[in-house]
């Protein structure tokens, strides 16, 4: 198998060695939704192969970090990298373009993995001024908004609700911010939406038959580009920061929030980002001059957000400066 | 005998935002946020510095008593030790 994983103007070729990887190199490219062919600087590959026992870390090599959520372990030489999990271990060479993974069988039924493998596909992307948020994008009237928070906050319905009343997107979870000359950009990492089922009633498609969501095995991963390709965006210059929480009211409310209470709410969800300290330094950088260039709200979401989401997208629309001035 | 002195910890990384900052401690992954005179301290600790280089900036950039400045410096200085913000370095 040798695909390509395009991101923006980049390309990623994906080339797996045996015939379980090639079924994980292409649950990958399903799941990021950006497999395109000959577009894209080319900036690297990820060569994937099984194995029947993980390599163990060079010798001599100290351990850098170690993120117990994923039971991840990282050493660093230098600019490479060595990762390993219970049932991955990538070795990465990052100014050279390289990065080689060896799963174990059962890494192709582990939500984790996936995980693992986009962090690879982000330390090529690095040297290349990208790096990863682990939010969603949304764009109205040409104004980029980001959604972060944790899971079961919110974040995945508010903006479904919000695609469903005509907002442009990127994507519904992982984005890549680009510090340019004009100010910080997104651009979508993943396509694909992570949807249950009964919320696809109004979607122009059949609930069934999509992919399994990798992380979420009650959700389905639904290519939204492809699906509704006019507000597809492929970039936005964020100048809005939503953190929704959910509350027991019946109408959403916005609290302004600080720049540092935004800065540390985006830290909080950059999980991996921050296993490496020189990756984590440069990733607070890059989000400090985010938070500099948007305004920063708590959305406390209501039952509106489900039961009249065509309110709530009035109430961003009309009350957020950025987006009321932009409509 | 040289005085103690004070010198940010290499584990944890901030960025300034305005007249406030946000560390991140790279091993405990505890963040914490400090205001102006917070920063105005945590920038010196770039450095070693003894409590009395501190104490003497603080009074001249916020105009305030020798005395005051002492008292701030000191309360925060505690803080961070205890947070393993800040190690005591050789003097």
């Amino acid at each position: 198998m040798d695909a390509c994983l395009q991101i923006g103007p980049h390309a990623v070729r994906i080339e797996a060695l045996d015939g379980a990887a090639r079924e994980i190199g292409h649950r990958l490219l399903q799941y990021l939704a950006s497999a395109r062919s000959g577009e894209g600087t080319d900036v690297g590959r990820v060569e994937l192969t099984t194995v029947s026992e993980l390599p163990e870390a060079p010798p001599g090599v100290p351990v850098a970090a170690r993120y117990e959520d994923f039971d991840l372990t990282l050493w660093r030489a230098g600019d490479g990298l060595f990762l390993r999990s219970r049932l991955v271990a990538i070795t990465v060479a990052p100014r050279r373009g390289e990065a080689r993974v060896a799963l174990l069988a059962e890494a192709s039924t582990s939500g984790d993995t996936f995980a693992v493998l986009m962090l690879a596909v982000c330390a090529l992307l690095r040297p290349h001024g990208l790096l990863p948020l682990h939010a969603a994008g949304l764009v109205l009237a040409g104004e980029g908004v980001l959604v972060s928070a944790a899971s079961g906050s919110g974040k995945s319905t508010l903006t479904l609700a919000l695609v469903r009343e005509g907002w442009g997107f990127l994507s519904d979870d992982a984005l890549l911010l680009e510090d340019t000359a004009s100010g910080v950009e997104a651009l979508p990492f993943r396509r694909t939406f992570g949807l249950l089922p009964e919320t696809m009633a109004w979607l122009p498609v059949p609930a069934e038959g999509w992919p399994r969501h990798p992380a979420d095995g009650r959700k389905v991963a639904v290519p939204m580009a492809d699906l509704l390709p006019a507000q597809a965006a492929g970039r936005c210059r964020p100048g809005v920061l939503l953190f929704p929480r959910i509350v027991e009211a019946s109408e959403s409310r916005l609290l302004p929030l600080r720049q540092a209470e935004a800065l540390t709410a985006l830290m909080r969800q950059s999980g991996l980002i921050t296993l490496d300290p020189e990756w984590a330094r440069e990733h607070m950088a890059v989000l400090g001059r985010l938070v500099e260039q948007a305004r920063a709200y708590r959305l406390l979401a209501g039952r509106d957000v489900l039961e009249a989401p065509s309110d709530v997208s009035r109430l961003l629309a009309s009350t957020v400066p950025p987006l009321a001035s932009a409509a | 005998m040289s005085p103690l002195q004070y010198l940010s910890n290499p584990d944890v990384v901030s960025t300034e935002l305005g007249e406030e900052a946000v560390l991140l401690h790279l091993q405990s992954q505890r963040y914490y946020t400090v205001n102006e005179t917070g920063l105005a301290i945590w920038s010196l600790l770039a450095e070693p510095r003894s409590l009395d280089e501190i104490v003497e900036a603080l009074a001249q950039d916020f105009e305030v008593t020798r005395e005051d400045a002492r008292t701030a410096a000191r309360a925060f200085l505690d803080e961070l030790l205890a947070d393993g913000l800040v190690r005591e370095a050789e003097g």
